[in-house]
């Protein structure tokens, strides 16, 4: 795969506000590249430096390897679905799709073809003269797909673009998402703050906070191996502790010691203090006195799939657990928990802000 | 009763005593001859040679006045759409500004200005160029008129304009759009309503004024306006007046039917 896109130290503030500081991104031909972080994380500027609808404060864009950024967005090879879908109110449906087409001067034969693939791409074959007002929330987010991908662009950039819709037609569309990607094999640039949506649909998933790249990887990587405590508590359900390293390959969490399988050899030395992330559902539940450190179950939770409990463990520090599980253990109860050494994720203390774990509101 | 219908009861007599009443006694006056009997006479008069001249003349200056509104007001939406937010309201309101002054100071005011010896011609005369004859000519009282009623092509003009969602404009060049195929295709459509009410609220007015004519024209500028208010006034002959005002009446329905056909959306018009 070769490099389509490469943002290199893009700087943006608007005012006081820096929104982006010093982000690099390089993306590949074909990928579906998700930017994730919470509001105010500066993705959606990011998206719009691409779009050509704003302009970096310094830094540049190359596409193709050429450099765009200075070209406007009407001479951009890429075309975006706007999160609030920005439908032309005044036009039908058909001349939506084809607003784009008639711009480049395509005859009218060409046009009609060219929006009849594109609804049909969409599942809204025949919807041609209905009026904008007229399609319901989802169809519209249809509409703009489809009035963006008939330009056959090599990028598309999409906007929170399921953020309005219900969960049942979100987990659709998602579906659709990644079947319209593999059939027109162009490269997808996709903003969210839903990390589910990310890990879904994502070849590769770029985590921002407060206009930094905290981290980027395939979702596997982000969510096993987040590398600092923001992104293990933003992909997630987690267990965010402070440890320290023992010597290699033991982490003392609260005056408990876990074998672990990092260790000097990539940078956690005897002695470091660390963040240790453990997720809930790699908690294993025995006997008491059978695991790693005894706990009382403090409450319960029945989730659908699994039940979802906390338990208070009898040790220095006063650290609730978070445990999924699929069986269910009593209120009051005492349980040994236990964590295999691959399911401990060792990271390095934040050293800035906006590394640390934050309250999120979803 | 609900409530809304006890408290409509107002609006109701006033519909009846301000509109119904005097529309029935125009219609009867308009039908009747002065010496008493049902005719059409006052209405077929609209089609003697003179009434015509300045039905023609009436026409030709308030679509001369809508237009140069239009060509003002548009641009100037457009402009103050991109301009900063706080400017937006200050610049409306100096424009809105003499809307708040009596209609006929503001004539009176375009007179002492265009005069023989007025403030004009004094500045040209200082700058030692020849005097002009500004006053009681046509373009006196499209001037008049168009400073009369600018303020009521801008309002809905600016509405409409910054009523625009700025992502349609960037969706627009996001498909290729140059800037005046987006203008020619979204800001300009998307403008229509606003457009279409300037057009009304401007062009009837200008159609049926006699004020404006008659302080800028000086009565060598004669509009329909002016002949129907002669009727009333100087001649006392209510039958005719009455005639040629429902024949006006009919002649601005129709208007506004047919600007109605260009605003699909039917915010703009009153029909």
């Amino acid at each position: 795969m070769a490099e389509l896109i490469r943002l290199e130290n893009i700087r943006k503030s608007y005012g006081e506000n820096e929104v982006l500081k010093n982000i690099t991104i390089s993306i590949q031909e074909k990928e579906f590249v998700t930017l994730l972080g919470p509001s105010g994380c500066g993705k959606t500027t990011t998206l719009r430096i691409l779009g050509g609808f704003e302009n970096p404060d310094s830094g540049r864009i190359l596409f193709d390897g050429k450099d765009i950024t200075n070209v406007p967005s009407n001479r951009r090879n890429l075309n975006t679905v706007f999160q609030n879908y920005a439908l032309f109110p005044h036009m039908t449906v058909g001349d939506n799709v084809a607003f784009g087409l008639r711009v480049k001067g395509m005859n009218e034969s060409d046009v009609k073809e060219k929006v009849h693939y594109g609804l049909k791409l969409v599942n809204l074959e025949g919807y041609e003269n209905r009026k904008i007002s007229q399609m319901s929330g989802g169809q519209q987010q249809r509409v703009a797909m489809a009035r963006a991908i008939v330009n056959e662009p090599k990028v598309l950039l999409l906007d929170e673009p399921l953020g309005a819709l219900d969960l049942k037609l979100r987990q659709e569309m998602q579906y659709e998402l990644v079947r319209l990607k593999h059939e027109l094999g162009i490269t997808f640039i996709y903003v969210t703050h839903d990390q589910e949506e990310a890990l879904t649909m994502s070849d590769k998933v770029i985590v921002m906070n407060s206009g930094r790249i905290q981290q980027e990887g395939t979702p596997e990587e982000i969510y096993n191996e987040p590398e600092n405590a923001f992104v293990a508590d933003f992909i997630g359900d987690s267990n965010i502790l402070s440890g320290k390293m023992v010597r290699n390959h033991l982490v003392r969490i609260n005056g408990v010691d876990f074998p672990c399988i990092d260790g000097s050899e990539n940078g956690f030395a005897p002695g470091l203090d660390v963040d240790v992330l453990i997720r809930p559902e790699d908690l294993e539940i025995h006997p008491a006195g059978k695991g790693i450190l005894d706990a009382k179950i403090t409450s319960k939770l029945f989730i659908g799939m699994h039940y979802e409990m906390l338990a208070q463990a009898d040790t220095e520090g006063d650290f609730e657990w978070l445990l999924q599980n699929y069986d269910s253990y009593e209120v009051g109860s005492m349980v040994g928990l236990y964590v295999r050494p691959e399911n401990i994720q060792i990271m390095h203390k934040p050293k800035t802000q906006e590394e640390e774990a934050i309250e999120i509101d979803i | 009763m609900t409530f809304s219908k006890k408290w409509s009861a107002p609006f109701i007599v006033f519909v009846i005593a301000g509109t119904v009443i005097p529309i029935l006694s125009i219609a009867y006056y308009g039908f009747t001859a002065r010496g008493g009997g049902i005719t059409l006479d006052n209405i077929t008069a609209m089609f003697s040679a003179n009434h015509m001249q300045a039905l023609g003349l009436s026409l030709l200056l308030a679509l001369v006045s809508t237009l140069v509104c239009l060509i003002v007001a548009f641009p100037m939406a457009i402009v103050l759409r991109d301009s900063k937010f706080g400017k937006q309201g200050f610049t409306i309101f100096v424009l809105i500004l003499p809307m708040w002054m009596n209609f006929l100071l503001r004539t009176m005011a375009w007179q002492v200005l265009l005069e023989r010896a007025g403030v004009i011609n004094g500045i040209l005369q200082a700058l030692g160029l020849p005097r002009q004859e500004m006053m009681n000519t046509p373009g006196a009282v499209v001037l008049g008129m168009v400073y009369d009623f600018l303020p009521f092509m801008i309002l809905p003009i600016y509405n409409a304009v910054m009523k625009i969602d700025s992502h349609l404009i960037e969706a627009a060049y996001d498909l290729g759009a140059g800037k005046a195929y987006m203008y020619r295709k979204v800001i300009l459509p998307l403008c229509v309503p606003g457009i279409v009410s300037g057009i009304t609220m401007v062009f009837i007015p200008a159609l049926t004024t006699f004020v404006i004519s008659n302080m800028l024209g000086g009565g060598k500028v004669n509009l329909i306006g002016n002949i129907i208010e002669q009727e009333f006034t100087v001649n006392s002959n209510w039958y005719l007046g009455s005639g040629l005002s429902l024949v006006m009446m009919v002649f601005i329905i129709i208007s506004m039917v047919l600007l109605e056909k260009f605003d699909k959306t039917g915010e703009g018009t009153f029909i």
